[in-house]
C-alpha cells in the first residue's frame, strides 16, 4: 500500500506539473532550449538595429547603460502596448517571459 | 542565473558586440584549431565571420571575398534619390581583419571539394575546411520572361540591383532625363532580393523628380499581383505624389515580355511603352557559385537545414542570405545578417560536437518613401517542427493612416538601423 501511495502521490505531483505547464504560455520546446547560448543568439538579434557602445547618438537607443530590470520592464511595457513605439510593439509580443529575462540580464547591468 | 555569470554575460554582450575590439576576440586559435571558411563578403558572410569568433574564438575563420569594398544594397536607392552619396554606401572588410581576428582573403574561389573539404582560389591555394559557409547572394536569369534583356542591353537600361556602375548609371540617366519623361521600372517575379525593393526605388525617383522634373512619370511594370508593404506604399504615393506613379499588376498587363535598348522599347503584355529611363531588374536565382556546385534544386535556390543553414545537398557545406530557401523569411540584408548569427551557434556548436539548440531569427526591413517618411515590416521566427516558424501575433507592418511624425521617426530609424546593422555585419 506504502508502495501505491507512493506512485499515486508522484503521479499527482507530474499531474500538478502538466497543469502548471499548460497555464504558462512558454512552452516545453522553448524551455528545452532556454539555455545560456540560446539567450546570447537571441540577444545578438538585439543587435542588428540597437547600438551597444560603439555608435554615435542615433534615433535607435543604445542598450548598454541600462539597469537589467529597466529592460525588462521596458520590453513588458512594449509587449503589453503600455509604451507606444513603432516597431519595438511587434517584436516584443514574440518574446516570452524567459526570453524578456534572458535578454534583460545579458544586456543589463546588475546595479540598483 | 547567479550574479557573477550575469555580470560576465553582460559584460561579453556589450563590450565584444558593442565596442568590438575584445583582446580574446582578435587572439589568434592555436596550432590545430577548426577552420572555417566562409565565402562572399555581403551581409551574411561578413556577419557569419564576426559571429564565429565571437561565439567561439578558438576557431579559426578565413573569409573568401572577390572586392576590396562592398557596394550596400540598403540605401542604394536613397542614392537614387539623392539623399544619400553613393560613397557613404561602401563598407570595407578592415574591422573584420583587425579586431574581431578574421583572415580576410581577397581572391576568387574557383573551385569547393566538397569530399576533401578544400576550396581552391584563382591563384591555384588552396583553403581546407571544417565547415564551408558561401553566402553568395543572387544570380540574374539574364533572358527569361524578359526576352531581350542580356547584359549587354543592362548597359542602356540598368538593373542597377547591385549598386556600383549600374547604380551610378541610372542615376544619371534620372538626372539627365528630358522633361516630363517617364521612368519605367520593370520587377521580375518573385521571389526576388529585397521584395519592397523596386516600390521604394519608384517612391525615391519621385521625391527626385518632384523638384528637378514635376512633370516626369513612374511606370511600374510588374510580374507580380501584389507587393510588400503595398497598401503602406499606395498610402504614401498618393499623399506625396499624387498622379506621378503608375502601378500595372500583372492582371493588367504588367509582365514585360520583350526589350528594345535600341528604341527605349519595353514590350509588356498590356502593349508596348517607349519610356526615357528603364530601370530593368531581372529574374533571379541563387549566386553563381552555389548554382555551379549543385547547391540549387529545381526553384534554383538553395535548400537547407533550418536549424543550422547546412545544404541538405551537400554535407558540411552551409548557405547563407539570398541565395537559401529559409521558410518566408524574405530575402534582405536583415534577413542574411540573422540567419549568420544562427548559423554561426550552429557551427560552433557542431565543431564541438554538440547538437546546435534552440534558435531565433528576425528580420526587420525599412522603406524610405521620403527623407522624412519612412515605413517597416518585421517578421520574428522560431526553429519549430524543424523548419523556420514565424511567431504568431508578433511582427507586421507599420500602421496605415498613422500621423506623419510617426512616419518620420521611421525615416529616422531607418537611417539608425542602417548604420547599426553595417556595424554589425561588418565590424567597428
Amino acid at each position: 500500500m506504502q508502495f501505491i501511495g507512493k506512485v499515486y502521490k508522484f503521479s499527482y505531483i507530474v499531474l500538478l506539473l502538466q497543469a502548471l505547464a499548460a497555464l504558462n504560455p512558454v512552452n516545453a520546446s522553448e524551455e528545452k532550449g532556454a539555455d545560456d547560448s540560446y539567450f546570447r543568439l537571441i540577444s545578438t538579434t538585439c543587435l542588428t538595429c540597437h547600438d551597444a557602445g560603439s555608435g554615435d547618438a542615433a534615433a535607435i537607443p543604445r542598450l548598454d547603460g541600462l539597469r537589467a530590470a529597466e529592460i525588462k520592464q521596458l520590453l513588458n511595457a512594449y509587449k503589453s502596448d503600455r509604451e507606444r513605439g513603432t516597431i519595438m510593439n511587434r517584436i516584443s509580443k514574440a518574446l516570452t517571459d524567459t526570453e524578456i529575462d534572458g535578454i534583460s540580464a545579458m544586456f543589463g547591468s546588475e546595479a540598483h | 542565473m547567479p550574479l557573477s555569470r550575469r555580470r560576465f554575460l553582460a559584460n561579453t554582450a556589450t563590450a565584444a558586440l558593442g565596442a568590438g575590439v575584445v583582446t580574446s576576440c582578435a587572439r589568434p586559435p592555436g596550432k590545430g584549431a577548426p577552420r572555417v571558411v566562409v565565402i562572399g563578403g555581403g551581409y551574411g558572410g561578413a556577419t557569419c565571420a564576426r559571429y564565429i569568433r565571437y561565439f567561439d574564438p578558438d576557431v579559426n575563420v578565413t573569409l573568401v571575398e572577390r572586392r576590396t569594398h562592398y557596394q550596400t544594397c540598403p540605401f542604394s536607392n536613397a542614392v537614387l534619390g539623392g539623399i544619400e552619396a553613393q560613397a557613404s554606401t561602401i563598407r570595407d572588410y578592415a574591422a573584420l581583419k583587425n579586431n574581431y581576428g578574421v583572415d580576410v582573403v581577397h581572391a576568387e574561389a574557383t573551385a569547393i571539394d566538397p569530399e576533401q573539404r578544400v576550396v581552391t582560389l584563382a591563384d591555384g591555394s588552396a583553403l581546407p575546411y571544417q565547415r564551408l559557409v558561401i553566402s553568395p547572394g543572387i544570380s540574374f536569369l539574364w533572358g527569361y520572361i524578359f526576352s531581350g534583356y542580356d547584359e549587354a542591353a543592362s548597359s542602356t537600361m540598368p538593373h542597377a540591383w547591385h549598386g556600383g556602375e549600374q547604380l551610378a548609371l541610372l542615376k544619371q540617366q534620372l538626372v539627365a532625363m528630358r522633361g516630363g519623361g517617364v521612368f519605367a521600372i520593370a520587377v521580375p517575379g518573385t521571389p526576388f532580393r529585397c521584395p519592397p525593393g523596386p516600390y521604394e526605388r519608384a517612391s525615391l525617383a519621385a521625391y527626385y523628380l518632384k523638384q528637378s522634373n514635376p512633370r516626369a512619370k513612374i511606370l511600374i511594370l510588374d510580374a507580380n499581383e501584389h507587393f510588400s508593404k503595398q497598401h503602406l506604399f499606395k498610402e504614401g504615393w498618393d499623399s506625396l505624389y499624387p498622379g506621378m506613379i503608375e502601378h500595372i499588376p500583372i492582371s493588367a498587363g504588367g509582365l514585360l515580355r520583350r526589350v528594345d535598348p535600341a528604341r527605349m522599347s519595353l514590350q509588356a503584355e498590356a502593349g508596348e511603352f517607349r519610356v526615357d529611363v528603364a530601370n530593368v531588374i531581372p529574374f533571379q536565382q541563387a549566386g553563381r557559385l552555389a548554382v555551379d556546385h549543385g547547391l540549387t534544386d529545381e526553384t534554383g535556390w538553395c535548400p537547407v537545414d533550418h536549424q543550422t543553414f547546412e545544404s541538405t545537398l551537400a554535407p558540411d557545406i552551409h548557405v547563407l542570405g539570398d541565395s537559401c530557401l529559409a521558410g518566408n523569411m524574405p530575402k534582405s540584408a536583415s534577413s542574411a545578417n540573422s540567419q549568420a548569427k544562427v548559423c554561426s551557434q550552429a557551427i560552433v556548436a557542431l565543431l564541438r560536437g554538440q547538437e546546435p539548440g534552440a534558435m531565433f531569427y528576425h528580420n526587420t526591413c525599412y522603406s524610405l518613401l521620403a527623407p522624412d517618411y519612412g515605413i517597416s515590416v518585421n517578421g520574428m521566427y522560431r526553429y519549430e517542427e524543424n523548419r523556420i516558424k514565424p511567431v504568431e501575433r508578433a511582427g507586421g507592418l507599420s500602421p496605415l493612416r498613422a500621423p506623419r511624425e510617426y512616419r518620420a521617426s521611421e525615416a529616422d530609424y531607418a537611417r539608425s538601423w542602417y548604420a547599426s546593422i553595417n556595424r554589425d555585419s561588418f565590424g567597428v
